[in-house]
């Protein structure tokens, strides 16, 4: 075989293995039950942002139907990124997502019921933003929340 | 037949029976730590696309983490204070804020205080190369964490419960080393390629306060580049280490 085949034949061999190596890139990146540092984006679908006012109709968001799920937001004519936690039937909390230490952003970790910087020296915040273990020396702001026949109304001033 | 594959199933285990695990381990009488020979060999890394090599000598590795208690009887002997401590620091080895028990590694340990147990014991930490080559398993490939096997190997965050565990309570590595991979990061000392580097010691391993993904990314990565030491946290509730001794094996 020519070394121009045999070239060929190796491109289409690595050729094949693209689609599996995407399958597991998105397992790893994009499933949170897989990957705990990951919180999935707000469903375009489910919330409508009016001024300072962001309501999110449960019903047709599938990240955060459930107690122990979280999604993140954001949005150009917000300031800060948000994060909002499912806590229990009913109960939510909404944080600013940036870490008050150096801006990292933060996940909620479902296992110790709180939430935590990616960063190296992952500060550590209750679900009211409260610092449990610095560096981070300032809060996480807390956002007000209003929950009325499955709309959840966030109010982001 | 039959004969054969029970006689090549015996070849296969052979190098690993060929010594027995008692000469292959040594006792601090300092601290009770144990520890187990890690032979000489070649630790290979992939550095910017290039296959290096480099030659370890064997060395005698911890088995285990060091424990509050092995650090507590460390302090009453010395009265050493911790960096934490001597910052006034809201956590540190005595009040973590988390749940710890005698028989779990110590955290909230600095470089320095890692230095300070290991000159008071007699032992060292190991290089950034020693701590790879340890935690690498016989086919010089890392743990992987995520699959069925390694959770019986390695605390993270999503089994860890929010706490460590006892040195002892996961499965060890193939060189019967404890937790080398999760749980705790383990400091080394930075091996810099020049004098002007003033990074001292590097923290490796994983904690049980990361995410399996953020430890598999970690494991394989080779010898840390110099970073300025200021950007190395000095301590927290994940920073604990374990001891390597450079004796001879006879």
């Amino acid at each position: 075989m020519s070394k121009k085949l045999r070239r060929r034949a190796l491109l289409k061999k690595y050729i094949k293995l693209i689609p599996l190596s995407c399958m597991k890139w998105n397992i790893i990146f994009n499933d949170y039950s897989v990957n705990c540092c990951y919180t999935p984006p707000l469903d375009p679908a489910c919330f409508k942002l009016n001024g300072q006012e962001l309501v999110i109709n449960l019903n047709k968001s599938g990240s955060l139907q459930n107690p122990g799920q979280a999604a993140s937001f954001k949005h150009e004519n917000l300031p800060v990124d948000i994060i909002i936690i499912h806590l229990e039937l009913g109960k939510f909390a909404v944080l600013s997502r940036s870490c008050t230490h150096a801006g990292r952003e933060v996940n909620f970790v479902k296992e110790r019921n709180l939430v935590q910087c990616h960063n190296f020296s992952h500060s550590t915040f209750s679900t009211r933003g409260e610092v449990i273990k610095g560096p981070a020396s300032q809060p996480l702001k807390n956002y007000n929340t209003q929950l009325r026949d499955q709309q959840l109304t966030i109010f982001l001033s | 037949m039959i004969m054969f594959f029970a006689l090549a199933y015996l070849f296969m285990q052979y190098p690993a029976i060929q010594d027995p695990p008692d000469k292959n381990t040594w006792k601090n009488p300092k601290d009770d730590m144990e520890f187990v020979w890690i032979p000489s060999g070649t630790l290979k890394l992939k550095e910017e696309g290039k296959l290096l090599r480099r030659n370890i000598s064997g060395f005698y590795m911890g088995i285990y983490e060091v424990t509050v208690s092995q650090f507590s009887k460390f302090v009453d002997d010395t009265g050493y204070i911790t960096r934490a401590e001597q910052a006034d620091s809201l956590h540190t080895w005595k009040n973590p804020g988390i749940q710890q028990a005698p028989d779990h590694p110590v955290v909230y340990i600095s470089f320095e205080d890692a230095q300070a147990y290991t000159k008071w014991a007699g032992v060292e930490l190991p290089s950034e190369s020693q701590w790879l080559f340890a935690a690498r398993d016989e086919d010089l490939n890392c743990f992987r964490p995520g699959s069925e096997l390694d959770d019986h190997l390695i605390w993270h965050r999503q089994n860890s419960q929010g706490h460590t565990h006892p040195v002892d309570s996961k499965s060890a590595n193939r060189r019967g080393l404890y937790h080398m991979v999760g749980h705790v990061y383990e400091w080394c000392k930075f091996e810099a390629k020049d004098s002007v580097c003033q990074l001292k010691g590097i923290p490796r391993g994983g904690s049980w306060t990361r995410c399996p993904q953020q430890i598999y990314y970690d494991i394989p990565n080779p010898p840390t580049d110099c970073i300025p030491w200021k950007y190395v946290l000095s301590w927290d509730d994940d920073r604990g280490f374990r001891c390597i001794y450079s004796g001879s094996k006879d």
